[in-house]
């Protein structure tokens, strides 16, 4: 057994006197952008694709056909990528996550085929963006023991800002450059910074001999294991997580929150439209919906983490429900502004305190694995808005129901947070009884021996 | 040691998974056997597409309600593959 101590912990702080940790959020962030420029250059993509002058001239049903895909292959991965993360750590993820951005965005500016399309967006970018969203995101919970709340805010929030720069700034090289030229330098550059910042980036602090942000002296130091022990240890937690009613009630929030905004962001815009809205004045209520959501990002997680996660979530999911009443009354284009308004942070928040409610259930062990499971429930969320919402449009010809459907999902995630347990203690405490004694945090091995030398240093005296 | 024991799914998972695909299915078997007469257009908006500040495409004038998907191209549901699964599914339909 291969089992060593971290026994001094001394280059926690860079050579400027920050936490190193500050410096991994950076690189973190600079991930969760590139992250979600794929999905924020799929709303991009679809004019071109489908313009019959443009070079593709595809259908409309086959190019939802391909985004769909890219969702429902999202959704499969996300807990897979997470397990990865759990394994090898997030690292060597990132640095795959780099190469098959920059490889694919190139391949899909070289594309020519539909079914081209089908495998690098729906499959090899479905994999690029789960790899950026799940484990190189959720390796923020093991470099802040303090503070995860306003590490896990920042991070989603730099999201929510970058996110807002980068589709328009898309939706200018297409035009300036067009689409081979745009995406090939979307690819270099996006995949060659997650590359490169693979160099300066640690999946734990320990790899850096260094601590989390928010270590105590007296902490236990960080024990190195055996990789078939730190499996073993994987296997048993994720065993024991599974057991809990809050692994499988944490995806299903995300799902029914994910539903329940997925119909808004989806049919607000023809609603307001319905109602006399012009196109360009209806957009802009999206644009309000992305930037009060960045409120909403940054708060929660901090919110969560110092008032606990459920009245948080329940509160932001309750936001999110009721202001879809406003909808059903909404005539002018400043009664759809001040829905949006106050639907973005509700919006915002449903989404960003996941890390913080996984610390809070279950300690700081491996979670990736968790987050790849609430990331599935989430996209499994957006195809049920998208399918219920069509759906329900279509037979009622009319927007009411898919309102009220949304609202029911967001009542319904409301339901399900109260049903859960309080996050003031820790649901599997005593995961490590699953353990052999020499696996375990505190290893018993040495325990006997200990207790023998102390019997017989008392004899003695 | 934890032995292999059956995973407890919770009631409320089981219930929301019930209700999400009993949904699914009135709606999808309603749509179906709907006489709309193509007045209508069975659409899907597209998710992740339309959270971003993409105004250029937002505000494309040839985009009919922000890129709706036609998924029927005017042929008759009840005869697709996917029209009958959902009439044999719903049994209200």
């Amino acid at each position: 057994m291969a089992v060593s101590t971290n026994p001094d912990p001394a280059t926690t702080r860079s050579p400027r006197g920050i936490h190193r940790a500050w410096i991994i959020l950076v690189i973190l962030a600079a991930a969760q952008i590139t992250g979600q420029s794929i999905s924020m250059s799929a709303g991009i993509m679809v004019a071109p694709l489908n313009d019959p002058e443009g070079g593709f001239g595809w259908n409309m049903g086959l190019i939802g056909a391909a985004l769909a895909t890219y969702y429902l292959f999202g959704a499969l991965v996300a807990p897979i990528t997470g397990m990865l993360g759990d394994r090898y750590g997030a690292r060597p993820l990132m640095f795959g996550c780099g190469v098959l951005y920059a490889s694919s965005m190139a391949l899909i500016g070289s594309v020519s085929h539909l079914w081209q399309f089908f495998i690098y967006f729906g499959v090899l970018l479905s994999i690029t963006q789960s790899l950026a969203m799940v484990p190189i995101l959720a390796s923020v919970n093991g470099w802040f023991k303090r503070r995860l709340g306003l590490a896990t805010g920042l991070l989603w929030a730099s999201g929510g800002i970058g996110a807002a720069a980068v589709a328009p700034g898309i939706a200018a090289l297409l035009d300036a450059f067009g689409w081979q030229a745009t995406f090939t330098t979307i690819g270099i550059a996006g995949g060659g910074t997650l590359t490169l910042l693979t160099l300066f980036f640690r999946s734990k602090p320990a790899d850096l001999n260094a601590t989390a942000y928010g270590s105590r002296t007296d902490d236990p130091p960080e024990i190195f294991r055996g990789k078939e022990i730190e499996r073993l240890r994987l296997k048993v937690f994720n065993k024991a997580m599974r057991r809990t009613r809050a692994f499988w009630n944490l995806p299903t929030i995300h799902g029914l929150g994910c539903a329940g905004h997925g119909i808004v962001l989806i049919y607000s815009i023809p609603l307001a439209i319905e109602q006399g809205v012009s196109l360009s004045a209806a957009s802009f209520i999206l644009a309000l919906i992305s930037i009060f959501s960045i409120l909403g990002r940054f708060m929660a997680p901090i919110l969560a983490e110092r008032m606990g996660a459920k009245p948080v979530m329940m509160t932001a999911l309750f936001i999110q429900g009721a202001t879809v009443l406003v909808l059903f009354w909404a005539q002018d284009a400043y009664a759809f502004y001040l829905f949006a308004i106050l639907f973005g942070l509700g919006f915002g928040g449903e989404m960003s305190a996941y890390l913080v409610v996984n610390r809070q259930y279950f300690g700081t062990g491996p979670l990736a694995t968790l987050y790849g499971f609430e990331m599935m429930g989430a996209l499994s969320g957006h195809a049920t808005a998208t399918v219920l919402g069509g759906l329900a449009i279509y037979v009622t010809g009319s927007f009411n129901p898919a309102l009220v459907m949304s609202m029911f999902f967001s009542f319904s995630g409301v339901l399900v947070i109260y049903s859960m347990e309080s996050g003031k203690r820790i649901l599997i405490p005593d995961w490590e009884d699953g353990l052999p004694p020499e696996a375990r945090t505190t290893p018993q091995i040495a325990e006997t021996a200990v207790r023998a030398a102390l019997i017989e240093q008392m004899d003695s005296d | 040691m934890i032995t292999a024991r059956r995973v407890p799914v919770p009631l409320v998972f089981s219930l929301v998974l019930a209700v999400v695909l009993a949904l699914i299915i009135f709606f999808g078997a309603w749509a179906v056997s709907a006489d709309v007469d193509n007045q209508r257009t069975l659409s899907f908006g597209l998710p992740g597409t339309t959270t971003s500040l993409s105004g250029s495409s937002v505000d494309s004038q040839d985009s009919e309600h922000f890129r709706v998907d036609r998924l029927d191209n005017g042929g008759s549901a009840r005869e697709t593959w996917w029209g009958g699964a959902f009439l044999r599914a719903c049994p209200l339909h």
